[in-house]
């Protein structure tokens, strides 16, 4: 009974590993410790063997076995019925079963153990110490280069793979299947290589062709096919658990599909699998690494981030470390260390110690667990065109740096006229001396004898000063400030902050005559009342266009009261907010409001200066006033807003608009005349020595624009100052109050003047400008007389002039032009990459206590496990030496592993079935000699992969029929002994891929940022993300048919159709998909609309492209779809069909109507949609056949 | 062997499949098969949803998870605790805290007592909340824990943590475990169905995903409105006839390719795709909740068509009958940190009012009509919240910050009734008796269903792999 349940079981559920078993089929032979007895053993290793003794039992060895433990002895030789180890295993103790964890032992293991005792529990070794054991286990020897077998057949073989192949099926007395038709192997060749089906002309050449090299050059030729790159790197994609957004929470998008391209290329390019290997783990560590190079570092950053409010950067940092480690076992080692995290390995050879080893080699980058940082610029854009740009901007370069004759007499003349005016520049500086003086933070402000001002008392944060200054000047054109040492400051330099430093933000100059000044003051006092501002956001969009164009719900109703997006979102009052101060806002592509009300008892016109980066947007009173989607950084004073307020509340709502950058807010409101007295200020420099400061950025209001002697650090004493010219000379009265305000609104809060001076000068505007503008430097060569000048000095004056010379004002203003031009051309073309980079000191790493990262044990130092081999005269082991040992043909597992993926992506499971486990747990290899010679040769080839992909498909092996003999389905049932060719259902991304190239709407692009393809809105309403990244911007044009691997992949909620076929979320690697067959896959291919799309397009080239009857038409569409001719049989089901079809559709032209327009067809000019519809139907039928989404 | 007799015995009872077909003769087949040989991956390629044998009798047959998503504060709903109010505005005693990490608290933070009243109900004098009146109505059949205990203090984590056993992303949820374990008594429904109100989990496809486990495992939402089911419908223009058409045109040609082919995998798409016609009508029927008595109606609170909590309470007793085994119902939005968006006074009442009456329906619904016995209702979210306010001083909007300790109750599926397990110290901040894990709750749970914890495993990279981890404890106190 026992011996047919097995055959029937084996037959019908495949479990080859009992059929190829020994154990199974010989039971009545005498029993071999080393290979029967010994793989049962090893199961209760863990609780009973070297580590660890439950119940003080030991079973690694014979004496302890009888010996046994507190319950007495667990074998008693020649009785196996009283042994305690089998009552044990069989569950004959009520509520206890061995092992305790996973399945019980199968009835034939018990029998096999008893019958062992039975014959006198011989024990030949001590096989289960898994030091021993483990080194002699095949997968950690290297492999040697076996000599491939000799076969009878062997007319059959076309390579050495055949020899293995077929001596295997020979000693098990099958015979290989016939080679497939050609049609089969067409498509069987295009879905392995480039994972879509061939164009029915590629087809229909190569049944043609009847040359003996047809196969292999249709092989080359796809081997050569940019798509090759894509198909395969989707399964590294897989391993790599490469996804567009982060997981967790937010589960908020990440750009790093530059690092998917770099897969594509680099299969593409066929780049080594060495090299492939080294960049991705370490190509940041290259001697001058390139920006491929570290784009290749992206394989590693495909780690999760949390970003939920309230994570802990040092969990999920620690997170991702285990991650890389855990990910780089099972991509390159085949080997599941993540065991070791809080043990040491119960089966293989790997300890705790081994694991945190390899950890301490990962623990030394830089990002971070919570937030995604570590990203480069990366150019993706053309090459050629951009360095015809770079050539151009140099050689304008080029002329603006070459000195001529003719520039060296324009020289002379210029410093003629210069020179003579500097001594006149130097002496018409006045002192300004305050009357009043105010502190903002209400430090004691003084006026000095000499003029000058010394701020005393307390230092508050961010102080602005605002001075009172009568002067007799009748006209200014250029104020100064002096930044003065002083004595008896902490180290004698002019500032308050920490080392005496100062950094101003801003200089502001107002004029005012007296009725101005008391009418102001009436104003404000009597007829305004400001309310706070009130802010909400961010409204998250895709882009920018979209967040200022889309009128979220406050812009239509702005109830203060009122929750938005579902509640995530409410006003809040921006209580600290000062008007006059850029205030930073968050969020990348996303608008925000902000609300104020202003409460008049007249109506007047204000006017407010406003700034933000990017889009703004203004109603006042719900009327637009304003609407501006500039590309700027934030800045102050970027536009005027006018005001007309209306008697009594007044309301303003602002919408900003942001896609990356600082995102800001300035808004300083002008009532009455104060717009009338601001004084502009042109332009500003700064000097301290012969550093030169250009204040321009400080008077745009840029945020993060100082002037300080922060810079100066070194020298922090001495004096230095700032100019700033006024636009238009400024024309006094003598009663006229000028008000003058410095801020202090740094990040170094604390960094006010101490002691400055205040200058102004009534030199006219048109000789002032050239004369700021001569650097300190420059002026005091100028003061020396030609002769007297050093060479050095002589080369600068060139260098200066040149750099204002009117005759290169042309070249210059082009150099300018072009520069800008090829920096916006990079930005446009560039994305970026999220990268690894090695910290300068290496991260401390101790062995964590069963895998707590809280709890420590000692420090380990970096290193690889030791039982593989030693990374032999490398001084530092890092990353880069750890790529290397990887790929070190010493190395027993790397290639080994590779060629394992490999030959899986092609035959649909591996030489050794359990991919991602090549361990003591794993099973064996169906043809341990094939695996390795195959290893050897990968290596011998160089990495070359498609030279070793092209191997494979040109052996015999690959080439058979996959059609199933009743008698093969019984004897090898999942094919692990090759006995046919493989037969499976593609990935889901192909089963899409297929459809949509079939209904001729695939596009071919290669490569670019990821797609949204059209998928049903409610897939996103699962779950609630409190400001989560929940938006699915449905792509437009081609992007709607791109490849499947190009479909953004957002980890919590992966696109469907890829779900129900079995796609992994992507959050750890993944070796083997499952391959599942589901009526929720059926309603895929029979409903969604891409597939009734795709239905669409292939009835729309049947109706177009083939001519004739119904019958000819039909034979187009099928073989269209599955690349051969269909049987009479399949004919004649489907045209009755379409016969049947077709006149229910003639009898209610509505119900046609309908159809054609879900597959969205754009019918062919004067075609009947009764035509159109019944073909959709057939194509419908055509797609969902099992034959179409399957590899035969 | 007794155990054939009862795989037959089933297949005879046509306790079949969701997720595939099988053609009679791969049946029979796989009935001979020692369950614990359908744990191997080729086995539940072939069937996956395959009706199977659990370890040992079980109790329960379904599950049905109320998930309040979020975490409510158990000690303005359950946890009575007159210290902690009288106490309240006082510093929290340092020796509770030290060593401590928390999601947002810094500093030696104030206590803050229940905002709301407290009362007893039942002949078990339960003490519940003011803001749960019907609950009170069921107190007796219901048992509650008040000393679960979890690690995790952040949504994501504690929500992976409390269904996948794991605070990382990537694990089977326990649904996936039940139906590998047991399949699916359904014929035309998932054995794992998601109910998402208005308000959702925040995890997303994480707390009901397969994890490593095959797809065909994962939890299927069945949403509201055309297509519960995504792709149910026929494309505009399809008629159910014109499909039937199109179907049996798939048939034939699929049963000529098998019978070239010979590969059994063409006899499971044939199956699968009848199995997807007769969804098309299966699960509107069962979305369609108008046709349910008036009165039922009023003891949930339902309206059809809306997407409500209510109407997903009912649905899922709908499921259950059907034979569905896992139904996850989730609704969120109890993270009541306190200020204006997210306080107890205003916001909790609110969640309150939209789940009390529809749970406590639930119970009485499933009681009544003997369904309660072999379906068990857990109610409760990922971790609780802390006896600390947290707030804006003098701010009346309070709240409280995330607390590894926290409440769940429990119903049906062979649990004793009325039972109060475990207890947390005066101030409700750490459970002093019989603390209870997320594993310990999942290993009950399995058990309650017939299956070991420590027996359902998947080899994954390598390793067995548990949803309980290398934990969990059956809380035996709690069966009946």
């Amino acid at each position: 009974m026992t011996q047919i349940r097995q055959l029937v079981l084996c037959a019908a559920l495949s479990i080859t590993r009992e059929l190829l078993s020994p154990t199974i089929l010989g039971a009545q032979a005498r029993i071999d410790f080393a290979s029967d007895v010994a793989p049962i053993l090893r199961r209760c290793q863990a609780c009973h063997g070297q580590g660890q003794q439950l119940s003080g039992l030991r079973l690694d060895s014979r004496k302890n076995a009888l010996q046994g433990g507190s319950s007495g002895p667990s074998v008693i030789p020649g009785n196996g019925q009283q042994s305690l180890l089998i009552q044990m295993v069989s569950g004959q103790k009520p509520g206890r079963i061995m092992p305790p964890v996973g399945e019980p032992l199968t009835s034939d293991q018990v029998r096999l153990l008893k019958d062992w005792i039975d014959q006198g529990a011989e024990w030949h070794e001590d096989p289960v110490t898994y030091g021993e054991e483990a080194t002699k286990h095949w997968a950690y020897r290297k492999p040697m280069r076996p000599v491939p077998s000799q076969v009878k057949n062997s007319s059959w073989v076309k390579n050495p793979i055949d020899n293995f192949v077929l001596d295997r099926l020979e000693r098990e007395r099958l015979t290989p299947a016939p080679e497939a038709a050609k049609e089969t192997l067409v498509r069987r060749l295009s879905l392995d290589l480039i994972g879509l089906p061939p164009p029915l002309d590629l087809v229909n050449q190569f049944v043609a062709d009847k040359s003996s090299s047809a196969y292999e050059r249709l092989v080359d030729r796809l081997l050569a096919s940019p798509h090759f790159g894509e198909h395969w790197a989707q399964q590294w994609l897989d391993l790599a658990r490469y996804a567009d957004t982060s997981g967790y929470e937010s589960d908020e998008p990440r750009t790093a599909w530059a690092w998917r391209d770099w897969v594509i290329d680099a299969f593409n390019h066929n780049l080594p699998f060495d090299q492939f290997t080294t960049e991705q783990i370490a190509g940041d560590l290259l001697p001058s690494a390139t920006e491929n190079q570290l784009v290749a570092t992206g394989f590693h950053r495909n780690t999760l981030i949390n970003d939920e409010a309230g994570s802990k950067e040092d969990e999920f940092y620690d997170a991702a470390v285990k991650d890389r480690v855990d990910t780089t076992g099972t991509v390159w080692l085949g080997s599941t260390l993540g065991c070791a995290q809080c043990h040491n390995h119960k089966y293989d050879p790997f300890t705790q110690r081994d694991y945190y080893r390899l950890y301490a080699i990962f623990n030394n980058t830089a990002e971070s667990g919570i937030k995604l940082n570590e990203h480069i610029g990366i150019f993706k854009g053309d090459r050629t065109e951009l360095s015809r740009q770079v050539g151009e901007v140099r050689r304008l370069r080029r002329i603006l740096d070459t000195q001529t004759p003719e520039l060296a007499a324009a020289q002379k003349t210029w410093e003629a006229e210069i020179v003579p005016r500097l001594p006149a520049f130097e002496s018409s500086w006045q002192p300004l001396a305050p009357s009043g003086l105010k502190s903002s933070g209400g430090a004691d402000l003084n006026v000095q004898p000499d003029g000058s001002i010394l701020a005393l008392g307390t230092n508050p944060d961010n102080d602005t000063y605002e001075l009172e200054i009568h002067t007799p000047l009748k006209s200014v054109t250029g104020f100064r400030v002096e930044a003065l040492p002083r004595e008896g400051f902490t180290v004698g330099g002019p500032g308050r902050g920490e080392k005496d430093r100062f950094s101003l933000t801003s200089f502001e100059v107002e004029a005012w005559t007296r009725e101005q000044l008391e009418r102001q003051v009436w104003l404000q006092e009597n007829t305004l009342a400001w309310g706070p501002w009130y802010e909400i956001g961010p409204f998250r969009t895709l882009s920018r266009e979209e967040a200022f164009s889309k009128p979220f719900e406050p812009e239509t109703n702005y109830d203060l009261l009122e929750v938005y997006e579902n509640g995530n979102l409410a006003w809040s009052k921006r209580v600290g907010w000062r008007d006059g101060v850029i205030q930073p806002l968050g969020g990348e592509n996303c608008a925000r409001y902000l609300y104020r009300s202003i409460t008049v008892r007249e109506a007047m016109t204000c006017w407010a200066s406003v700034g933000t980066n990017k889009g703004l947007q203004v109603w006042l009173n719900k009327k637009k006033v304003l609407s501006n989607d500039p590309t700027r950084e934030i800045a102050r004073d970027q536009e005027w807003l006018k005001l007309d307020f209306k008697r009594g509340k007044n309301e303003i709502l602002v919408k900003l608009t942001n896609d990356s950058g600082k995102f800001g807010f300035y808004f300083q409101p002008y009532v009455g005349t104060e717009r009338e007295a601001r004084v502009l200020l042109a332009s500003g420099v700064a000097e301290s020595g012969d550093a030169r400061q250009d204040l321009a950025e400080l008077l745009g209001g840029k945020p993060d624009a100082t002037w300080s002697n922060l810079d100066y650090v070194s020298d922090g004493r001495e004096a230095s100052q700032a100019v700033f010219q006024t636009r238009a000379p400024l024309v006094l009265d003598g009663k006229t109050v000028l008000k003058i305000r410095l801020k202090h609104d740094s990040p170094q809060k604390q960094h006010n003047l101490g002691h400055f001076k205040l200058w102004a000068t009534s030199l006219k505007t048109s000789s002032l400008a050239d004369l700021v503008a001569v650097p300190k430097k420059i002026r005091s060569i100028l003061r020396v007389s030609p002769a007297q000048r050093s060479e050095t000095h002589a080369q600068d004056l060139a260098t200066y002039y040149r750099s204002i010379a009117p005759a290169l004002n042309t070249a210059r203003q082009e150099h300018q032009r072009l520069a800008r031009q090829l920096e916006d051309f990079r930005e446009r073309h560039s994305t970026t990459a999220l990268v690894m980079r090695e910290l300068p000191k290496a991260r401390q790493t101790r062995i964590q206590n069963r895998g707590n990262f809280l709890s420590l044990g000692e420090v380990v130092p970096p290193g690889t496990p030791e039982i593989l081999f030693r990374i032999e005269g490398e001084k530092e082991i890092n990353r880069l030496t750890f790529a290397r040992w990887l790929i070190d043909k010493q190395n027993p597992l790397t290639s080994r592993v590779r060629v394992n993926q490999i030959w899986g992506n092609i035959f649909g499971r591996g030489l050794v079935p359990t991919p991602e486990d090549f361990g003591l747990q794993g099973e064996p290899p169906s043809h341990p000699e094939l695996l390795d010679w195959l290893a050897t040769e990968y290596m011998s080839l160089e990495w070359n992969t498609k030279a070793f992909v092209r191997l494979i498909v040109t052996s015999a092996a690959y080439r058979q029929a996959s059609t199933v003999t009743p008698d093969k389905l019984q004897r090898d049932p999942n094919n692990q002994l090759l006995s046919r060719g493989a037969r499976y259902r593609v990935r889901g991304e192909t089963v899409r891929d297929i459809a949509l190239s079939v209904g001729g709407l695939l596009s071919p692009k290669v490569g670019g940022p990821s797609v949204f393809p059209p998928q049903p809105p409610s897939v996103l309403d699962d779950h609630f993300i409190e400001g989560g990244f929940k938006i699915w911007p449905e792509s437009k044009g081609v992007d709607r048919h791109r490849r499947g691997l190009y479909t953004f992949y957002k980890r919590t909620t992966p696109y469907p159709t890829f779900v129900a076929f079995d796609a992994p979320d992507r959050t750890v690697c993944t070796v083997k998909r499952s391959r599942s067959n589901t009526p929720l896959q059926a309603l895929t291919t029979l409903n969604d609309a891409v597939f009734v799309e795709a239905a669409g397009g292939l009835a729309r080239r049947v109706v177009t492209e083939a001519r004739g009857s119904n019958r000819e038409r039909l034979r187009y569409a099928f073989q269209a779809a599955l690349s051969r001719v269909p049987t009479e049989q399949e004919t004649s089901h489907l045209l009755d069909m379409l016969e049947r079809v077709t006149k229910k559709y003639k009898a209610d032209i509505g119900e046609a109507r309908k159809t054609v327009s879900a597959a969205r067809v754009n019918p062919p000019s004067r075609l009947d949609a009764t035509e159109l519809a019944p073909w959709i139907v057939v194509a419908n039928v055509l797609l969902n056949l099992d034959e179409t989404i399957t590899r035969e | 062997m007794d155990t054939n007799k009862e795989s037959i015995q089933q297949i005879t009872r046509r306790h079949l499949l969701f997720g595939t077909g099988l053609s009679l003769g791969s049946i029979a087949l796989a009935s001979l098969l020692d369950n614990k040989l359908l744990a191997t991956e080729e086995a539940h390629r072939s069937a996956p949803l395959f009706s199977k044998l659990p370890h040992f009798t079980p109790k329960a047959k379904s599950v049905i998870f109320l998930n309040m998503a979020g975490a409510p504060s158990q000690l303005d709903l359950f946890d009575w605790k007159p210290k902690l109010k009288e106490l309240g505005g006082t510093n929290v005693p340092k020796e509770l805290i030290e060593g401590e990490r928390f999601a947002f608290l810094t500093g030696t933070p104030r206590l803050l007592g229940s905002v709301f009243n407290f009362d007893r109900h039942g002949q078990t004098g339960t003490w519940i909340s003011e803001l749960l009146p019907h609950l009170r109505e069921v107190v007796d059949e219901t048992s509650f824990i008040y000393s679960l205990t979890t690690d995790q203090f952040n949504h994501v984590p504690a929500e992976l943590m409390m269904f996948t056993g794991s605070p990382r992303a990537g694990r089977p949820s326990m649904g996936s475990w039940v139906t590998y374990g047991l399949g699916s008594e359904s014929q035309d429904l998932p054995g794992f169905v998601v109910l998402v109100s208005d308000r959702g989990a925040r995890c997303g496809s994480a707390c009901h995903g397969s994890g490593f486990l095959p797809t065909v495992y994962q939890g299927v939402p069945f949403r509201s409105g055309k297509d519960p089911v995504l792709s149910l419908s026929n494309p505009d223009g399809m008629s159910r006839e014109i499909r039937r058409d199109s179907l049996d045109a798939i048939k034939k040609l699929n049963q000529t390719n098998l019978e070239s082919e010979g590969d059994p995998e063409i006899e499971t798409r044939i199956a699968a795709y009848e199995m997807a016609y007769k969804m098309q009508t299966s699960v509107p029927e069962l979305m369609d909740i108008s046709r349910e008595p008036r009165r039922v109606h009023e003891m949930y609170g339902t309206e059809p068509g809306k997407k409500s909590f209510g109407n997903n309470c009912l649905l899922a007793r709908r499921l259950v009958e059907r034979g569905v085994r896992f139904v996850q119902v989730s609704h969120g939005e109890w993270d009541h940190h306190g200020g204006t968006r997210v306080n107890l006074p205003r916001h909790l009442p609110e969640r309150c009012k939209e789940v009390d009456r529809a749970s406590a329906a639930l119970v009485k619904d499933l009681k009544e009509r003997g369904l309660l016995n072999q379906t068990l209702v857990i109610w409760g979210g990922e971790f609780g919240r802390t006896p600390m306010l947290q707030g804006e001083p003098n701010d009346p909007l309070v709240g409280r910050d995330h607390h590894r300790t926290f409440t769940m109750w429990l119903a049906g599926g062979g649990l004793k009734r009325g039972v109060h397990f475990g207890a947390t110290d005066d101030l409700g901040y750490k459970a002093v008796h019989d603390p209870v894990t997320p594993h310990d709750l999942q290993a009950t749970l399995l058990h309650l269903l017939g299956l070991d914890h420590t027996r359902l495993t998947y080899r994954f990279q390598g390793r067995e792999f548990r949803l309980t981890d290398v934990h969990g404890q059956v809380l035996q106190q709690l069966i009946a």
